[in-house]
């Protein structure tokens, strides 16, 4: 006899997931314990099966119990018993129910799906059985729970698939609902009626898809017999309506029917319970919204007079179907979702709210609908209420992939299932999964899971839950690029990170262009034509874009401006010819393809100039280049250089650009600082002068038959003046020049003169001049004395003499900046220092008065008319004239006494006047931020392009943009306007008080 | 849509509301309305009802002035002063941009700002006004209803009518009342109302403006909240009992000091003392408000009815600032009163004003200064100037100057309305300041 250990009755019960003192009670009245002895082994096994040993011992011992012949026979048959014991074990309120009433558990003891006639006869009934309204319901909920459990029981067994069931959920509905309606309408009416009343099933109903728990939705329609009255049957349309209401709606002791929602009528709340079709075409010709169209996608006629259903639903076909798809529907759309998903609730539960939650099933539906929003008007066959169904048929027309619809199903089907086990725990509408790890492990358990080796069942559950969810929110976004991708193969080839479809899969061009437009681009026609050229064909560059650009187009999404940017990144592509390199490297480093993305979307002023260099395409692919700036003397070195090969004009041209190219692309990639672009713009435009003025001479050295330049009998130098001098150029600024030159020991003075001026004249337009190349710079030589009028170039002493005599005050001032930026350097700094003396007079002379008038005048005078001060961001109250005006006349009252202050940038001269204590801390801080928001508003509407790089933009939408480039989030443009007024308010309040000395109060 | 719109959508139909006002305010505290059906009502609620802005006052900022209305249902009131059967209800309402922000000029939106601001530090702000205000014959002349014979009934007998009326109207929109009496001046009356969290108040204090007007016009009689509408008679102040609460505890209280403040306490009356003249523009904002608030400094006999000197006092009739002298029984009505305001003011800036000036107290730990006694008006200028006491502003055009040089002030107002709080005034105290007044004509035409 082999003598086995008899485990403890204890642990016996605790291995049976059952604790051993309150359940022996309920054990014994199940007849599974007598005493301490097991004598009904195979019961208990099978209640430690359930999801809740302790819910099923609780289910089967009222059952004994209460209905003690019942429960013989339960115990009887095994799979009877499996079933009582499963929809015990899931959920309370059922096991309930089981347990005390005969109907119920006799509801589970065959494998027969629910008989609707059955049902609906039964409902009938119970509203004939008695006057009292609560009765009614009492009995009507009777009837429908017993089927929930059911439908419950075949789904806890694995007999029902998650789509038998909800189709069966939905048909139970609609069964309740026609005997319901039959009831009342008989008792309400005495057996002649004056209305067709017809029920149409919306959302999950309408969809076949419902819930365990649901809101079941509906409208309803009525049309007079023939013969009857309008007014008399939309009475009694309404009686019976209201009635069918409150009794489907109430709660009683034995529960509640269902909650049924007949809000999406027209006019919601306030709108009639029911109205005839044509009252309804007149409603949705006139104010419906987006949202009751939409929801009209899933209606169904599911109860009541049919045939009445299905005209009303062939009404709404031309409006759920119109011609033209607005593309504001689809924007409606998705703004809609973010809506919701962006309510607090939603936020705080995360991927635990299985419907509303980030992979969840809202997102599955939402992508079938927006897909079928979009097709769905030309091909019929996706017309379909049900979300599977749906889905099945985008894949049967090649709207979808396979392998990504079959994802996409899964998922869904794994998410409602979750769902449904937590509505029947306790019969509520939820959706989301308790944070309790014990409930979450009876929820794992429900679902089939169990303990293994490694791991509890909650925790493959949720790893199962973690991966479905990834997996569908990575799909849902790309479901709308990859038929796009495909659209133009011939012969679908295994690129690389795409999935193939089975068979080809070609959209038509409408459905396309709809896609792009639920993207976000303003022009589907346009974007459509872009993504074709860029992906058509079989070469290897093809395929390498079809894999780049999902990236680039979820980029472009977010940019500000994607249609330029889908047509700046295909032109871009169409320069690289044959050339794989640049996609390919977009390819392998997503953050590459990323950037790409947002500088074109953000700026067209950077696609152009990508666009027209190809070659500068490489800077994307060395990320030193964009981290480290270029000094002067290496661009200079550059510029020099191309000058021994190329024309000088052209050589130029294509050299700035490059690099203007390169600072641009430096700065959108947030590698620069606002006076790290400045710095490099003038060093730029310092190595142009100096390529320019290197290669005149050079030029008429070998014209003259010289050695070389400095056998010319004249020298030159370039001073910058302005923002030049001062290094702080912007995207749109002239270079300011003056040029002075030196005849040689032994030359003739003329000719030295008018070598000078030819060369001046030369160096200008080589670098202004526009060709087929565009120009280089814009110099400006006007600052230089008596203006337009007078020679390009002067020697010292000719300077120093206008100066002394003839110079008005601001002439002097505007000294302040003079700088050597090319040319004979040491003739440069003669001439600065020269310049030094006048623009710092010393004592005795008064700056101040003419200064404030000149500039009083320019506030009043240069404005132009149609612009308001406030949006004028140099020249407006608190612009960047203020700023400038303001430390030059502190450097020109301190700058003799104080040589630090002799500086020709306005920022180096702040700083160096704050550490001199010249000006207050906050005055200086004021200014300088003031100064560094207005300078990168200026920069950034350049790079949008905008017309008027000086004029802040009025219109809204131009803001936003504005905004949303200077790194202000999403409709925050108000955050940016409040910004700026405080800096003007700053900035002004110094300048009037430090500059204008205007006392307060 | 959530449970508090569910119920206004309920009792609309139930009710059978036919017209829903949706109220708002505009810059300087007039009270503004753009009516709706009920069957617009659930639009209002989930996307805003639109309306052009360049037509009120301070809104319009960009060319586009397109604004949404979207009204807070928990402010829903059938009005009672129209029939029943076809009611009208009202609510407060938010304004929005049409990308769905909060349109920063809105002043109920300056004020939740605040309101949000005191909550991060864990405060609730609570409010008890006193209203003031005068009934006379009609709009056009000062005549009380005092002198005249008006009617069969006595004067007085109007008048405490006019009062129940206008009560027994507030009470059934929900604004409950404290005390009323007539005041001072002859025709002067006061209606207190029971203490409500700021915003509430403020919305309150709208309604209340509103009713009083109402139930005079019905009653062929004119009410007016003028600052100062009789020389030589008290004005029309608007006192407010402030407090601030810790959930349920109020955090003014400390029983162990003399005057029962907490440090709290003290930090707030800092606050408010240290940027009371910053902020005397926007809770006296009219050119009238400051002569109410004068003293007779210089003749033989100094007088003053209104607070002048930012000061604070235990008794205090003169000061900024009173604290009750006596003892609460409970720590709960512990409150300070500030006394300069009017009752014309936009009570939604108001309250942000001073709220924000008595948080920054708090949170920056002002110290507070020693109380000034009784006697303020007799003190020499020497005298005040050694107790510290500075002078409330005297006239809009320096309020106006005070208000634009301080940060705070922008801070809390935020700058589109700050700039166009400003430029409004300046242009109201341009005009009066070019106006030649009766007291010159008669002072000057015989004399020069």
């Amino acid at each position: 006899m082999a003598s086995r250990r008899v485990p403890s009755l204890a642990v016996h019960l605790a291995r049976s997931g059952l604790d051993p003192d309150a359940a022996r009670g309920l054990l014994a009245d199940a007849g599974v314990l007598d005493g301490e002895q097991v004598i009904d082994p195979d019961l208990l096994d099978r209640l430690s099966e359930a999801a809740s040993p302790w819910d099923a011992l609780t289910c089967v011992a009222g059952l004994a119990t209460h209905l003690p012949q019942r429960f013989r026979e339960v115990r009887d048959d095994p799979d009877w018993l499996a079933r009582v014991i499963a929809v015990g074990g899931a959920s309370r309120p059922l096991g309930d129910l089981l347990g005390r009433y005969e109907d119920a558990v006799e509801a589970v003891r065959t494998l027969d799906s629910v008989d609707v006639e059955v049902v609906a006869d039964a409902v009938e009934r119970a509203v004939a059985a008695s006057g009292d309204l609560e009765e009614q319901a009492a009995g009507i909920a009777a009837v429908r729970r017993r089927a929930t459990a059911d439908i419950a029981a075949r789904d806890l067994t694995g007999v029902a698939r998650f789509d038998e069931v909800a189709g069966e959920l939905s048909r139970l509905a609609s069964a309740v609902l026609s005997g319901a309606l039959r009831g009342v309408h008989a008792w309400a009416t005495d057996g002649a009626p004056q209305a067709r009343i017809g029920v149409i099933g919306m959302g999950k109903l309408g969809g076949e898809e419902l819930n365990y728990v649901s809101d079941v939705d509906v409208i309803f329609v009525h049309e007079p017999v023939d013969g009857a009255g309008d007014q008399a049957a939309a009475k009694e349309a309404n009686r019976v309506l209201s009635r069918l209401l409150e009794l489907m709606n109430r709660s009683t002791t034995m529960g509640r029917a269902y909650e049924v929602d007949p809000t999406l009528r027209p006019e919601g709340r306030s709108g009639a319970l029911s109205r005839r079709p044509g009252a309804f075409v007149a409603y949705w010709e006139r104010w419906a919204k987006t949202w009751e169209f939409q929801a009209l996608l899933k209606a169904r006629p599911v109860a009541g007079d049919l045939e009445l259903g299905a005209e009303l639903l062939a009404a709404a076909e031309p409006f759920v179907w119109p011609e033209h798809l607005d593309p504001d529907v689809v924007a409606e759309v998705r703004g809609m979702k973010s809506r919701i998903e962006a309510k607090p609730e939603v936020r705080r539960e995360g991927a635990r709210q299985v419907k509303l939650g980030p992979g969840g099933i809202r997102d599955i539906e939402f992508t079938v609908q927006l897909l079928q929003l979009v097709h769905g008007r030309g091909d019929h066959s996706l017309r379909q209420t049900g979300t599977l169904p749906t889905l099945g048929a985008l894949v049967n027309n090649g709207y979808v992939d396979d392998d990504d619809a079959a994802v996409f199903a899964d998922a869904y089907r794994m998410l409602r299932t979750v769902e449904h086990r937590l509505q029947l725990s306790h019969e509520r509408r939820t959706h989301t999964i308790p944070d309790d790890p014990d409930r979450q492990e009876w929820l794992a358990r429900s679902l089939g899971y169990r303990a293994e080796a490694d791991s509890s069942a909650r925790e493959r559950f949720l790893a199962e839950l973690g991966r479905v969810q990834g997996r569908v929110t990575e799909l849902h976004a790309k479901l709308f690029y990859r038929p796009l991708l495909e659209a133009y193969a011939s012969v679908p080839a295994a690129a690389s990170g795409v999935s193939v479809p089975g068979q080809v899969t070609a959209i038509g061009d409408d459905a396309a262009m709809e896609r792009l437009r639920a993207l976000g681009f303003r022009d589907g026609a346009a974007a459509l034509r872009d993504v074709r050229a860029v992906t058509a064909g079989v070469s290897r560059r093809a395929r390498t874009v079809r894999a780049v650009l999902p990236a680039v187009l979820q980029v472009l999404q977010d940019a500000p401006d994607p249609d330029t940017g889908l047509r700046s990144f295909r032109e871009l592509v169409e320069t690289q010819g044959d050339k794989a390199e640049l996609l390919a490297y977009l390819r392998d480093h997503p953050g590459a393809a990323d950037l790409v993305g947002r500088v074109l979307g953000t700026s067209r002023v950077a696609g152009e100039l990508l666009i027209r260099q190809p070659e500068g395409v490489d800077w994307l692919r060395d990320e030193r280049l964009l981290v480290a700036p270029r000094t002067r003397d290496e661009l200079v070195r550059r510029a020099v250089g191309r000058l021994h090969w190329q024309d000088t004009t052209d050589a130029l041209r294509r050299f700035k650009r490059l690099e203007l190219l390169r600072i641009v692309l430096r700065d959108l990639a947030g590698g620069a600082t606002l006076g790290g672009v400045g710095e490099e713009l003038t060093a730029l435009g310092e190595a142009c002068l100096t390529a320019a003025l290197r290669a005149e001479l050079s030029a008429r050295a070998q014209a003259s038959g010289l050695a070389g330049p400095d056998d010319l009998p004249v020298s030159m130098a370039v001073i910058g003046m302005g923002k030049l001098g001062g290094r702080e150029l912007d995207y749109c600024s002239d270079l300011d020049v003056l040029f002075v030159h030196e005849a040689a020991p032994d030359a003739e003075e003329s000719q030295a003169t008018s070598l000078a001026l030819e060369i001046a004249a030369n160096v200008m337009r080589s670098l202004s001049m526009i060709t087929a190349e565009g120009s280089a710079f814009d110099v400006d030589a006007d600052l230089r004395p008596e203006g337009r009028s007078g020679p390009l170039s002067r020697t010292l002493g000719s300077y120093q003499a206008y100066w002394e005599r003839w110079a008005e005050p601001w002439e002097h001032q505007a000294l302040l900046r003079a700088r050597p930026v090319a040319g004979d350097h040491d003739l440069g700094g003669r001439l600065v220092a020269v310049a030094e003396q006048f623009a710092y007079p010393g004592h005795g002379r008064d700056v101040a008065a003419p200064m404030r008038r000149m500039k009083a005048r320019l506030e009043k005078e240069r404005i132009p008319r149609r612009v308001a001060p406030e949006q004028h961001i140099k020249l407006g109250p608190g612009g960047l004239s203020d700023v400038e005006w303001t430390v030059q006349l502190l450097q020109q009252i301190h700058g003799p006494t104080h040589i630090g202050l002799r500086t020709a940038g306005t920022m180096p001269a702040l700083d160096a006047l704050q550490d001199e204590d010249l000006i207050g801390h906050q005055d200086a801080t004021w200014l300088r931020d003031g100064y560094h928001f207005l300078s990168e508003v200026r920069n950034r509407l350049y790079l949008l392009r905008h017309r008027d790089v000086d004029v802040l933009p009025s219109a809204r939408a131009e803001l936003e943009v504005l905004a949303r480039s200077m790194g202000y989030g999403r409709g925050r443009w108000q955050e940016f306007d409040e910004d700026r007024q405080r800096h003007a308010r700053h900035v002004r309040q110094v300048c009037e008080r430090v500059f204008y000395g205007i006392r307060p109060g | 849509m959530d449970k508090q719109q569910e119920y206004v959508l309920r009792t609309v139909e139930e009710r059978d509301v036919r017209f829903i006002r949706l109220w708002f305010t505009d810059v300087l505290g007039f009270l503004k309305s753009v009516a709706i059906t009920a069957a617009e009502l659930e639009n209002a609620f989930t996307e805003g009802i639109g309306f052009d802005g360049s037509s009120i006052d301070g809104f319009a900022r960009v060319q586009e002035a397109d604004m949404l209305v979207v009204p807070d249902a928990s402010t829903f009131q059938i009005l009672p002063w129209r029939p029943e059967e076809q009611g009208v209800a009202r609510m407060f309402c938010d304004i929005l941009t049409p990308d769905g922000q909060p349109f920063a000029a809105d002043p109920r939106f300056v004020l939740k700002r605040t309101l949000a601001r005191a909550a991060d530090l864990g405060f609730t702000f609570y409010i008890h006004p006193e209203m003031e205000f005068f009934l006379f014959e009609d709009a056009d002349n000062t005549t009380p209803l005092d002198n005249g014979s008006y009617f069969d009934m006595t004067p007085l007998d109007i008048q405490q009518d006019f009062r129940r009326q206008s009560i027994t109207t507030l009470e059934r929109m929900g604004i409950p009342v404290e005390f009323s009496h007539h005041e001072v001046a002859p025709s002067q009356h006061e209606i207190d109302l029971r203490f409500a969290d700021a915003l509430t108040m403020a919305d309150n204090i709208m309604t209340f403006r509103l009713v009083v007007k109402e139930t005079a016009l019905q009653r062929g009689i004119y009410a007016t909240f003028m600052p100062k509408p009789l020389e030589g008679e008290w004005g029309n102040a608007m006192h407010l009992h402030l407090s601030l609460f810790e959930g349920d505890t109020n955090a003014f209280y400390d029983p162990s000091d003399e005057h029962h403040l907490s440090v709290t306490a003290k930090r707030f009356i800092a606050g408010l003392l240290r940027h009371a003249r910053e902020f005397t523009a926007v809770t006296n904002q009219w050119v009238n408000s400051y002569k109410r608030l004068t003293a007779r400094l210089h003749g033989p006999l100094p007088t003053g009815e209104a607070p002048v000197f930012v000061s604070w006092g235990a008794s205090n009739r003169s000061a900024l600032i009173r604290v009750p002298g006596y003892k609460p029984r409970k720590g709960a009505s512990t409150r300070i009163e500030y006394r300069a305001p009017d009752p014309v003011c936009n009570p939604y800036l108001a309250f942000a004003v001073m709220l924000s000036a008595g948080l920054k107290g708090i949170e920056e730990e002002y110290d507070l200064p020693e109380q000034s006694g009784d006697n303020t008006f007799e003190m020499t200028a020497a005298e005040r100037a050694a107790d510290g006491l500075h002078r409330l502003p005297t006239s809009l055009g320096e309020a106006i100057g005070l208000m634009e040089s301080s940060e705070f002030m922008a801070e809390t107002l935020g700058e589109h309305l700050f700039a166009y709080f400003l430029a409004n005034k300046r242009q109201e105290w341009d005009e009066y300041s070019a106006h030649v007044t009766k007291f010159e004509l008669d002072r000057y035409l015989r004399l020069l």
